[in-house]
């Protein structure tokens, strides 16, 4: 009979057994900075080990997963699971390609959103139903200029 | 959707953008969509019928940036989601407080009057609590809303970045002085 069988005993809701933490952290801070163990010395009292911390930059730049390792009274050993630089998302005129702008022509199904290019006025797109929809095309299609 | 659906839809969001923000009867948007339409216009029934639907609404805020909705006193209200490309424009609306904040969307500024806590919610910052000063909306303005107070956010952010100093000039001198050399190996005297 095989010794590396799971016993029930050995078999615990995860719920039951950790804690996940959803972690704020401030903007700018490097990635390397929330590995560190002092960066967690106030709450690392409250972890328990293979405990899992979800940590959110305050301006929405960064998303890391952390496990920890061991933790206790004013140290945590951590390890990165997950470190991703989130996308920004292009919203105003100023984060436009150059030469490009968005305008809104009219009503009729053709007209609605447009990209145009400045310099000489052509409509690279037109009719987009949304000011997203119009961004999107225009990231696609901008001419370097 | 149809053709002829699409293009009310595009007349929609014509009428919205007009208004910005419009608090009425079903009847009056109508009127207001059949008369940009003109004579291609559908009948006020079939439009009023194709308003109403959820589909239609669903459709209008997520790809149209028209808000539609029915409020608790059997009024319609017409939005316009579409947000400022400005930022210095976005700043101040954010700054711009209604009359009373509490029942006032902070979008459309409509005034919910007694049902604030039935048909507005509390804008949320990244940890859940509430932002000061306290603001509320529509569930269906939050999305324009959140997406211009994270347009400002950003550009605060990017504006506050140390920016980096100008490196100095680079002096080349033209013409450099070739290196002195040593005296290098012995040389035979020249007879």
């Amino acid at each position: 009979m095989s010794k590396n069988a799971l016993l029930r005993s050995n078999c615990k809701l995860r719920e039951h057994a950790n804690n996940e933490w959803r972690i704020i952290v401030d903007a700018g801070t490097p990635p390397e900075r929330v590995c560190d163990s002092e960066y967690h010395a106030t709450v690392a009292g409250d972890y328990l080990p293979f405990d899992k911390l979800f940590l959110i930059w305050a301006d929405s730049s960064r998303y890391m997963e952390l496990l920890v390792l061991a933790c206790g009274k004013g140290y945590a050993r951590l390890e990165v699971l997950l470190d991703k630089a989130l996308p920004a998302i292009v919203v105003s005129q100023q984060g436009l390609p150059p030469n490009h702008e968005i305008v809104h022509l009219g009503p009729d199904v053709d007209q609605m959103y447009a990209v145009r290019r400045m310099s000489d006025g052509v409509f690279l797109g037109k009719g987009f139903t949304s000011r997203e929809a119009a961004l999107d095309h225009l990231l696609a299609h901008a001419s370097l200029a | 959707m149809t053709p002829e659906e699409r293009r009310t839809c595009a007349f929609a969001q014509h009428t919205a953008r007009h208004y910005v923000s419009y608090r009425g009867t079903l009847d009056k948007i109508v009127e207001s969509i059949r008369y940009c339409m003109g004579e291609s216009a559908p009948d006020a029934d079939t439009l009023s019928t194709f308003l109403r639907k959820e589909s239609t609404q669903l459709i209008l805020a997520g790809e149209y940036e028209v808000g539609l909705w029915r409020n608790i006193d059997k009024s319609y209200s017409l939005v316009s989601l579409a947000i400022p490309i400005d930022v210095n424009i976005a700043r101040r609306r954010l700054s711009h407080f209604p009359d009373n904040p509490s029942s006032m969307c902070a979008w459309c500024y409509q005034d919910s009057k007694g049902f604030s806590a039935l048909e507005l919610r509390p804008v949320l910052n990244l940890k859940r609590e509430i932002i000061q000063p306290p603001r509320y909306c529509h569930p269906v303005c939050m999305r324009p809303l959140m997406a211009m107070r994270y347009m400002v956010e950003r550009a605060d952010l990017e504006a506050a970045k140390p920016k980096p100093e100008p490196a100095p000039p680079v002096t080349v001198p033209i013409l450099a002085a070739p290196p002195k050399r040593g005296p290098g190996r012995p040389r035979k005297a020249q007879p």
